[in-house]
């Protein structure tokens, strides 16, 4: 034992003791960590605090004004996005497996943290009034510090014990993510916060009394975890069915897409619109797929191919600019990326098969997202959009990075290109976006950009920032996937010519996927960094997670006032864009790791 | 082969075919272009704004919170005071961001347990949370201080309210600058002579004693400086003068046709270059299509910059810098910046006094009567003239203005019986007398006797804006943070064997690290650190969030005044594309100099 403590003692004074500057910079910074959590401890807890000002607001920075009635929508959002993730980790789950002293040993951990806290808060903390002097008050009594110090060091003490203790029980690590996801659903109905309560005179009842926190939201979390835990076995269950997983990586590409036009929004369609316009058009396009999969293997289809291919593509950019529904626009679109796979793909009997389902399922995919996402909205809400607060962060986050990265491919492709006038535009475009900072651009989307379209079109400011988004965003995918393009060496382009490819299936079958491969990590930091940059839209006006935070809560008075709590909310926005952020960059690390990148 | 192409059906023919779409992809493009200029041209007649640069010219009826002109004459001092606010921040900022940034990154790969885990603590929270929620705290967190009215009236150390940051500072006087170039000179001749011992040390190996060398000669010249020396800095503006002098008398046409002349020379020079490299033994003298194209291209890029150059877009700009006054009332303009040079750097600097406010509330002063003229010599508190105070909330009053600094008066700007805004310079002052720098303590001052608000006096030490105060913490931390990733990241890739390498000669760690690992670590860190570096400049354009008045939030006030978008989003992609192409052809430069020579 006394070695043990001798050279545990040995190492702290190697590692933190070495030489005088050593000691110096250990002891300085200890004493600036050590101020700046006391600090943060008097900050959180002080009276002039007032974090109900959070708590109580959490409808208004989730959904902003989506009313109430149509609440059950949200809740099927979010309940659907749980069950993909759920099944999703059941599908992929590994079979790592960790010893239960591994979850012992993070308890134990937890509860060091803790006991450090419990023993270095502040028993005092000060802050300046309005009037200048400075006011200090007790935050943490010593009974309360006591009363807490006993419990904690107890469990600490426990799961210390616990995790020397060598169980020969070990879990699979998939699991437990569910077992450390039961805590906070059972603390739900567990815990009780304050909600503020008013009396007849609209006047704050205090003390605040004391109510399970939101009682309206624990039933559907509850259920919301049931689901997640059902599909989790749904997914193990089917592990080995290697179709599902592949529906499933295109079921993910789809959810968003599902849950904005169809779940989130309430479309309101109607049918004469459908039979007249929607029907023909998906029968039409679903006839010409079918023509062309048939047809191909006939020689003279053959042979007038590539013009047919031509039409095609002449077709959809003539579709841009003129004025045809836009399903036809799009489907137009699918059938210009559908014919220059067809000739690849329909070699067999059973490739034609497959190719005529996908086409089918592809259109209907379509028809059905964009009636959705055409169609007006059936809710009804004070200001200019449905989304607002963490929807509508999410809604920038997620459609700038989808259309954006498609963007970024060809312009990265284009950069690349031998044709020189091509790559002079696309280099040009590059240059251009990326010089100019991105609150510039929402600026020209806010005031600038209605003055370049036709007269008569005009968007919802949140489809210009997208369009301003997919740009901005794809010059910087872009030049991470010209990284990307220029790792691939020569030969891979010499062999793809060597085996007779035409250079769609060059580009599409052998150089991209290597190219996106290699670069993955710095596409994930450039997606983080899209998700931080969509706070931006605070500054043109948008009602976006951060602009309730910083000034819709700031000037609430009425039912109760909440003026002058801005830095509560702010430390609470920058809290949740920091869990969102870490989460994600951990997970890029994580992948970079499994993929093997940067090491040979 | 070759004569196999000929007879190929056109519409087979590879070259034909690619040439075919990319013109196509081009006339694509320009329609688009021009669809969207065609409906701009459209919007813009119905809503009655045509497309103009005249309010460049005309005076702004805004004020600017802080900057260079704070009630700007044109719009064009207005943006030009939103630049050098933005440049402010950039500059500064750079330097702060770099220091703390290789400082974290070393703190990261110590081997001090606390302090690497507290410096990646540090990291991981200022990385992961969005640039403009931590402006937007600091902001918040300089605001919820009180406000200054509850302060005592008094001089103080540091000083935080609601109106911002006060600490000590040395300030700035009419000598100030030549006391910074006389000290850059004698930095320089301190290196050089350092340089020349280290020199003499390698040739005869005896202790040269280098270090005591410069240091000696640094402080010896500095203290020479201090009283007095440093009017040897003067040369400059003399020097200046006359450059001013000479560029005055160069017409406008001589910079068009230096330019096109300039454009024309690289032009050839770079396709003569080209066509020499054809001829060598490999290329065996066979173009290419890609060949003829690049040298079409470069022909037309010549030609459309000539073209450009006698156009009235190469008039407007050779107007700039021959620094016609029609050309929207600024000072812009290479005479103008020797003149300015001259100004500040002549052996006595001379300065223009501007009218200040003496009353609260007092907008413009109408002076009655000048009580000296040029030649007079007048000393510090003298009154210097009489004038009427007028204002939309005040009474008018004869008020005395007095004199900042004992001087020589050079020339009355104004004439008696002229109404001239605040800010606006009235006397033109050579300044025989007053310190280089004052260091001074921040001191609450009320605005007048009667008023019962309060300010950061001016001159006072240095009192930092609110959102100053934000947006430079915001950026400067941001930026330190993915600054210290590059640091560690280059000083990861410096291999062992090298810092090993200095350990076994006996090198302190201090040492090694300046010696051995930093000077090869720089090669790796230097493009990651100019893409931070433009990244800061990009962010500061976040000042708008928290009213810090850089050019965006310049650009933006304007065009809510005057109605013009577009111009302003020129102007800001003009300005935000040359800050960007500064920096990086500064840092290519360095890049090409830290190379390393290879054989």
């Amino acid at each position: 034992m006394v070695d043990v403590i001798k050279k545990k003692a040995k190492e702290v004074q190697e590692s933190l003791f070495s030489s005088v500057g050593s000691s110096v910079l250990t002891i300085g910074t200890s004493y600036l960590v050590l101020n700046f959590f006391r600090g943060m401890f008097g900050f959180v807890m002080s009276s002039d605090k007032d974090w109900l000002a959070v708590l109580n607001n959490m409808q208004l920075y989730m959904v902003q004004a989506y009313p109430e009635s149509d609440f059950i929508r949200v809740w099927i959002s979010v309940g659907l996005t749980f069950v993909f993730s759920g099944v999703s980790i059941g599908l992929w789950r590994s079979d790592d497996r960790s010893n239960i002293s591994v979850m012992f040993d993070r308890f134990y951990k937890l509860g060091l943290g803790v006991l450090f806290f419990t023993i270095v808060a502040p028993t005092f903390t000060s802050y300046m009034g309005n009037d200048g002097y400075v006011i200090t008050e007790e935050v943490f009594s010593r009974s309360s510090r006591i009363g807490m110090l006993i419990p904690v060091l107890l469990i600490t003490v426990g799961f210390f014990l616990l995790k020397n203790r060598k169980i020969n029980f070990s879990f699979n690590n998939s699991d437990a993510v569910f077992l450390y996801l039961s805590i906070p659903i059972a603390l739900i109905w567990i815990i009780e916060l304050p909600t503020i309560q008013l009396d007849q005179n609209k006047d704050r009842i205090i003390p605040d009394p004391l109510m399970p926190i939101a009682n309206t939201t624990k039933v559907p979390w509850t259920v919301i975890f049931v689901l997640f835990l059902l599909s989790y076995f749904i997914g193990i269950y089917f592990k080995e069915v290697k179709r599902l997983k592949n529906i499933m990586s295109i079921s993910w590409f789809l959810l968003p897409l599902l849950i904005f036009s169809w779940i989130f929004k309430k479309p309101q369609i109607e049918m004469a619109e459908v039979l007249t316009g929607d029907i023909p058009i998906f029968l039409i396009f679903f006839a010409v797929g079918l023509g062309t999969v048939l047809l191909i293997n006939n020689p003279i289809v053959k042979k007038y191919y590539s013009i047919y291919i031509g039409v095609v593509i002449v077709a959809t950019i003539a579709g841009v600019f003129i004025s045809i529904p836009m399903l036809a626009k799009a489907c137009l679109l699918l059938l210009g990326l559908f014919v220059t796979v067809v000739p690849a793909v329909s070699t067999s009997q059973q490739g034609k098969k497959s190719l005529i389902i996908i086409w089918a399922v592809a259109l209907v995919t379509l028809t059905f997202l964009l009636r959705g996402g055409a169609s007006e909205t059936g809710i009804v809400v004070p200001g200019s959009s449905i989304f607002g607060g963490f929807s509508l962060t999410w809604l920038l986050a997620i459609f700038g990075t989808y259309v954006s990265f498609p963007l970024g491919v060809l312009l990265a492709l284009g950069r690349n290109s031998k044709l020189p006038i091509v790559r002079i535009i696309c280099t040009g475009i590059i240059e251009l976006v990326r010089s100019v900072p991105y609150i510039t651009w929402l600026f020209f989307a806010s005031v600038t950009l209605a003055v370049f379209l036709p007269a008569g079109v005009e968007f919802n400011l949140i489809v210009r920032v997208l369009m301003v988004t997919a740009f901005f965003s794809g010059a910087y995918f872009a030049e991470n996937i010209r990284g990307g393009l220029q790792s691939i060496p020569k030969g891979q382009y010499e062999a793809a010519d060597a085996i007779g490819m035409s250079p769609f299936q060059k580009i599409g079958l052998i150089v991209l996927p290597q190219a996106l491969r290699a670069v993955i990590p710095t596409l994930v930091s450039s997606a983080i960094t899209a998700f931080k940059d969509s706070s931006l839209v605070t500054i043109i006006g948008l009602f976006d997670f951060l602009t309730i935070g910083k000034t819709v809560i700031d000037n609430q008075s009425v039912p109760v006032n909440f003026v002058g709590h801005q830095r509560e909310n702010l430390i609470f926005v920058a809290v949740v864009y920091w869990i969102f952020t870490f989460t994600l960059s951990r997970r890029s690390m994580k992948i970079e790791k499994r993929l093997g990148l940067g090491e040979r | 082969m070759k004569n196999a192409m000929k007879y190929l059906l056109f519409f087979r023919n590879v070259v034909f075919l690619k040439w075919a779409f990319q013109v196509i992809f081009l006339f694509g493009i320009l329609s688009i272009i021009w669809n969207y200029i065609q409906n701009a041209i459209v919007n813009l007649a119905d809503t009655n704004i045509a497309f103009s640069w005249g309010w460049l010219g005309e005076t702004p009826g805004v004020s600017v919170a802080e900057g260079m002109y704070t009630l700007p004459n044109s719009g064009l001092q207005m943006i030009q005071t939103g630049m050098i606010n933005m440049f402010r921040i950039t500059l500064t900022g750079i330097l702060a961001a770099t220091l703390l940034g290789t400082f974290l990154g070393i703190a990261r790969l110590s081997s001090n347990y606390i302090v690497e885990k507290s410096s990646t603590g540090l990291l991981e929270v200022v990385r992961n949370v969005p640039l403009l929620v931590q402006i937007y705290f600091f902001q918040a967190f300089v605001l919820s201080f009180p406000r200054l009215e509850v302060f005592e009236v008094g001089e103080y150390f540091i000083h935080i309210s609601a109106k911002g940051l006060a600490f000590p500072w040395f300030n700035r006087g009419p000598n100030a600058y030549l006391l910074m170039v006389y000290t850059l000179i004698v930095i320089y001749i301190a290196n050089k002579i350092y340089k020349w011992r280290v020199e003499l040390l390698e040739k005869e190996g005896r202790d040269t004693k280098p270090f005591l060398w410069s240091l000696g000669i640094l402080g010896s010249l500095l203290v020479i400086g201090w009283y007095g020396g440093f009017r040897a800095a003067g040369v400059f503006g003399f020097l200046a003068g006359y450059i001013s002098l000479g560029l005055e008398s160069v017409p406008a046409i001589v910079y068009q046709g230096l330019v096109s002349g300039v454009a024309i020379y690289i032009g050839f020079k770079v396709t003569k270059a080209f066509i020499d490299s054809k001829k060598s033994e490999e290329a065996q003298g066979i173009y290419s299509d890609d060949d003829y194209f690049k040298i079409i291209l470069n022909v037309v890029v010549v030609l459309l910059i000539v073209l450009l150059m006698f156009s009235s877009i190469g008039a407007g700009f050779a107007g700039f810098l021959v620094g016609d006054e029609i050309t929207f009332k600024a000072d812009w303009g290479l005479p103008q910046l020797f003149h300015g040079i001259e100004n500040k750097l002549d052996w006595y600097p001379h300065i223009d006094l501007e009218i200040y406010e003496v009353i609260e509330g007092m907008k413009k002063a109408e002076i009655t009567n000048w009580l000296i003229k040029p030649g007079d010599n007048i000393t510090e508190g003298q009154v210097v003239a009489t004038a009427y105070a007028t204002g939309n909330k005040i009474d008018t009053q004869e008020v005395e203005l007095k004199a900042e600094y004992t001087g020589k008066v050079e020339s009355l700007i104004v004439e008696e019986g002229k109404a001239i805004k605040i800010g606006i310079p009235f006397y033109e002052l050579e300044v025989t007398d007053a310190a280089p720098f004052v260091f001074s303590r921040p001191k609450v001052e009320k605005v007048n006797e009667t008023s019962k608000f309060k300010r950061y006096a001016k001159g006072h030490g240095k009192s930092l804006s609110v959102g100053y105060f934000a947006i430079w913490l915001g950026v400067v931390l941001y930026t330190a943070i993915f600054i210290s990733e590059v640091v560690r990241a280059g000083i990861m890739a410096v291999s062992k064997g090298q810092s090993e390498a200095g350990m076994s000669l006996g090198l302190r760690r201090g040492a090694l690290l300046r010696l051995v690992v930093l000077p090869q670590a720089i090669r790796v860190m230097l493009p990651p650190m100019g893409n931070q570096y433009l990244n800061l400049a990009k962010n500061t354009s976040l000042g708008i969030a928290v009213a810090y008045p850089e050019i965006v939030a310049v650009g933006q006030t304007l065009y809510n005044q005057e109605g013009q978008t577009l111009p302003v989003f020129l102007i800001w992609m003009a300005f935000y594309s040359s800050v960007s192409l500064t920096i990086s052809s500064i840092i290519n430069y360095y890049n090409r100099k830290m190379k390393i020579v290879e054989r």
